[in-house]
């Protein structure tokens, strides 16, 4: 009987998770066009900075391109899809994404949250080229751009 | 990708391929680590474990009478650069069936910064949500 007790409290990690009455059927829908843009790294001097991000929404998913910081031109990650958070389950109103790079050679994860206006992206980057380097972690923050020039 | 083995200039492989063993210090995450908040309804307690150099999380929510055991998992850890061994952070993932939960954690002064990533597959119309949370020892 324990265990079945945790099952259900399984079903939330906080109590703010209960299902309430408007919360209780269909689709979540979180609105990602808050996290659309162009977004650049606060600190240019970082060698694992990441440089910049363009985000747009497509058929209602966001997409991120993503481009590291390399010299002499800046190494462009391609584009992949996110998934995206809200800051309570009855919000409509995303501020995090989480993003997957997959390179072959390396697995970077970017998992984010808006905060006053930044960007905070830390990401997580795995190795798998057994070329010694450590997996490390990264904080970086972002400001959007009011365009997208760059 | 046509850059290379990296995708970062600070990522360069020759800036560890020194031969040192960089089996990343997890000793900084080790110990019982209590959020903040006493009133948190949120996860209360987590205790951080070297299993033979790999770091396991046990997670416990709030709950009553007693704290929800989440079980332990097995966490991945990251240095804070390639050429380090250092912990600076570790990733942990709970896979109840009904809700997806990713840790995310980093050290800063003294604190544990835990965001939680959570994603419900239950068919229900919650907002996935994330959630920010401070861990003292």
């Amino acid at each position: 009987m324990k265990g079945a007790q945790k099952m259900t409290f399984r079903d939330f990690t906080s109590v703010v998770d209960y299902r309430t009455q408007e919360a209780n059927s269909g689709p979540s829908r979180v609105d990602p066009s808050p996290l659309a843009g162009t977004w650049v790294n606060t600190n240019d001097s970082a060698p694992h900075r990441i440089a910049k991000l363009v985000m747009t929404v497509r058929d209602g998913v966001l997409m991120v391109h993503a481009w590291g910081y390399c010299t002499p031109d800046p190494c462009d990650w391609g584009e992949v899809p996110a998934e995206v958070y809200a800051d309570g389950i009855n919000s409509q109103t995303a501020m995090s994404f989480t993003a997957t790079f997959d390179f072959g050679f390396m697995e970077t994860q970017l998992q984010t949250n808006l905060k006053r206006g930044t960007m905070v992206i830390a990401t997580t980057n795995r190795f798998s080229d057994l070329s010694g380097r450590s997996d490390y972690y990264t904080r970086e923050f972002f400001y959007q751009l009011d365009d997208d020039s760059f | 990708m046509e850059t290379g083995k990296y995708i970062r200039a600070g990522d360069r492989t020759e800036l560890a391929n020194d031969g040192v063993d960089r089996k990343i210090d997890v000793t900084p995450f080790v110990g019982t680590w209590v959020n903040t908040m006493r009133d948190t309804q949120s996860f209360v307690k987590l205790i951080v474990s070297d299993r033979d150099g790999k770091l396991f999380v046990q997670a416990f929510a709030a709950a009553s009478p007693e704290l929800c055991d989440w079980g332990a998992v097995e966490a991945q850890v990251f240095a804070d650069r390639v050429d380090s061994r250092k912990g600076a952070g570790f990733s942990a993932h709970y896979n109840t069936g009904l809700i997806d939960v990713a840790f995310q954690a980093n050290m800063n002064l003294g604190l544990l910064v835990l965001l939680t990533f959570n994603r419900f597959k239950d068919g229900s119309s919650r907002a996935n949500y994330i959630n920010r949370e401070f861990f003292h020892r």
